[in-house]
């Protein structure tokens, strides 16, 4: 009872003091738990690849599950004799051309469509019959028109993120408080006025969301063209492999897919981070 | 005195009141029913006076500044400004809505700044002016924080800041002070007091709390239930500059009061029992 009594007067005295003690203590424990959290993170990785490296050709055949060391000499490989490179950069070029000419396309778009109500009215059963398609199902028939070149991948990818950015991007438009729009007319805001600091800043965030989904759909868009049919990329490496019963090199493929979209995904949460500061 | 009074009056006047109501109806119309919100309303606010307007709740009274402001059409009848019919967004209005219609993306110095920047003032003396006004409303220090971070309270003020900041000619005010705790509520009463008393704007001002009615106005009209009529349209003769602090215990505040009580009370007893 004492032993208990004792610190909390002691609390009571120096308030300040051991507030900053606790807080100190608490960080400290945090750290420790981050710390545990991590290493628990890598034991996991290690026991199943462990558990794989292990397995392959003793339980089950390699000619399924291939092996981790196989894939990463595989990756060896692919670095070495610039297969690697070339395939990402075929896969990553697609991806920002079509991200970039879908998203504006879709931002032009969906905001004309959000402030022009007549047009809206008119073409919105059509933007929902389209977007109700799975896009992906579409890519045989780009290929067959635009060819297993950059320019198919690039109309897919530049579709798929277009419905994303322009359904945020037309739902933001119209999402404008309209009290709000009167107020600042009050003040005297003109028209340009209107769309220049109260719409576009207002369906930013909106905006700011389809390209954030966009982004991870653009790897999406670009890799399933190219497993559909392409003369490269990351899909096209995946796909023959697969075809030549290489399940190393299915493997490095999909390794390599994940850290792609990792990064990717890192870039833009960081990016956002440093946009929408007033959130 | 009187004779006196009309005389300055004809000099700086037209003969139009600055905002008039002439007969003026509004008609909701819902999906199911349609209803009257305000009914053959027909009321003049002369250049210059603080008008309070009193009424039980959902009684149509934004429904008046949203259409001095323009932002609502009557559904009958005329609303004038100077004489003539307002038509589109009044411009020489300034309007703090019941809703803080704050700009979530801008700091609270750029929002109070934004009706001077759309008027073209020059950076550094919008500066100055903004900073001004934010002491005056007591949100010194608050500048950089954005809406988000602040309370009802705290927004509802920088509210009040953006619109006085510019010193529009008619301030319509629906229940400014209402979500703010009374010592605030009575700190940013007399504030605006002063500030109206020095640049004598025309205001029309909505509130649910009688007391701050007659403390403020100079004129106090008290609606009905809906359909929306008036039910006393009252001056407030106590002597002006009013000191907020103590404006309640002058002996006329009581039986003012009293008067605008007896009035308002039925209006909503009968809401209560309809």
């Amino acid at each position: 009872m004492s032993a208990i009594a004792g610190p909390m007067e002691a609390d009571a005295a120096v308030p300040a003091e051991a507030l900053e003690a606790d807080g100190r203590e608490r960080r400290l424990l945090s750290r420790r738990y981050r710390l545990v959290v991590i290493t628990t993170r890598v034991l996991l990785v290690a026991a199943v690849l462990g558990f794989w490296q292990a397995g392959s050709g003793t339980i089950i055949n390699p000619f399924w599950v291939s092996s981790p060391s196989r894939i990463v000499a595989r990756l060896a490989t692919w670095i070495g004799d610039g297969t690697l490179w070339a395939n990402t950069v075929a896969t990553l070029t697609a991806m920002a051309l079509g991200f970039t000419l879908g998203s504006l396309a879709g931002v032009i778009v969906g905001f004309t469509l959000g402030r022009v109500r007549f047009l809206a009215d008119v073409l919105t059963p059509f933007v929902i019959a389209v977007n109700s398609l799975p896009k992906l199902a579409l890519a045989p028939l780009f290929i067959l028109w635009f060819g297993i070149g950059l320019q198919g991948k690039v109309v897919m990818t530049s579709l798929v993120c277009f419905f994303l950015v322009f359904y945020n991007t037309f739902a933001g438009a119209r999402d404008t408080d309209d009290e709000l729009l009167g107020v600042v007319s009050l003040m005297g805001a003109g028209r340009r006025d209107r769309l220049i600091k109260v719409i576009i800043p207002s369906s930013a965030t909106w905006i700011f969301t389809g390209l954030r989904l966009a982004v991870p759909y653009s790897l999406v868009g670009a890799v399933v063209s190219e497993i559909t049919a392409s003369s490269e990329g990351l899909g096209h490496l995946l796909k023959t492999s697969a075809n030549t019963f290489d399940t190393a090199g299915s493997f490095a493929a999909i390794v390599v897919l994940v850290v792609v979209a990792l990064v990717i995904n890192i870039a833009v949460s960081k990016a956002e981070g440093l946009i929408s500061r007033w959130k | 005195m009187n004779v006196m009074a009309a005389g300055a009056d004809s000099e700086q006047r037209t003969d139009h009141p600055l905002i008039e109501f002439d007969h003026v109806g509004m008609i909701y119309q819902g999906a199911r029913q349609s209803f009257v919100a305000v009914d053959d309303l027909a009321v003049a606010v002369p250049r210059g006076q603080f008008c309070c307007v009193v009424g039980p709740s959902g009684c149509g009274k934004s429904t008046l500044l949203n259409m001095v402001a323009g932002l609502l059409e009557p559904s009958r009848g005329t609303v004038r400004y100077e004489g003539e019919p307002v038509q589109g967004p009044n411009t020489r209005v300034g309007y703090v809505t019941q809703k803080d219609n704050l700009l979530p993306w801008r700091s609270v110095r750029r929002n109070v700044g934004l009706p001077l920047e759309l008027r073209g003032m020059g950076k550094r003396e919008r500066a100055e002016r903004v900073d001004q006004m934010l002491d005056l409303v007591g949100l010194a220090g608050f500048g950089d924080a954005y809406p988000r971070e602040l309370s009802g309270g705290m927004r509802k003020r920088v509210t009040l800041a953006r619109t006085l900041v510019y010193e529009p000619e008619v301030i319509l005010a629906d229940e400014p002070f209402g979500a703010l705790d009374s010592q605030l509520r009575t700190v940013l009463q007399d504030q605006l007091v002063r500030i109206w008393e020095r640049t004598r704007a025309t205001v029309v001002f909505i509130t649910h709390d009688l007391g701050e009615a007659v403390a403020l106005g100079d004129r106090v009209v008290v609606m009905s239930s809906r359909p929306s009529r008036v039910v006393l349209d009252r001056t407030i003769d106590i002597p002006r500059p009013r000191d907020i602090f103590s404006v309640r215990f002058d002996p006329r505040f009581a039986a003012l009061h009293e008067e605008l009580w007896a009035a308002l009370s039925p209006e909503i007893e009968g809401r209560r029992r309809a």
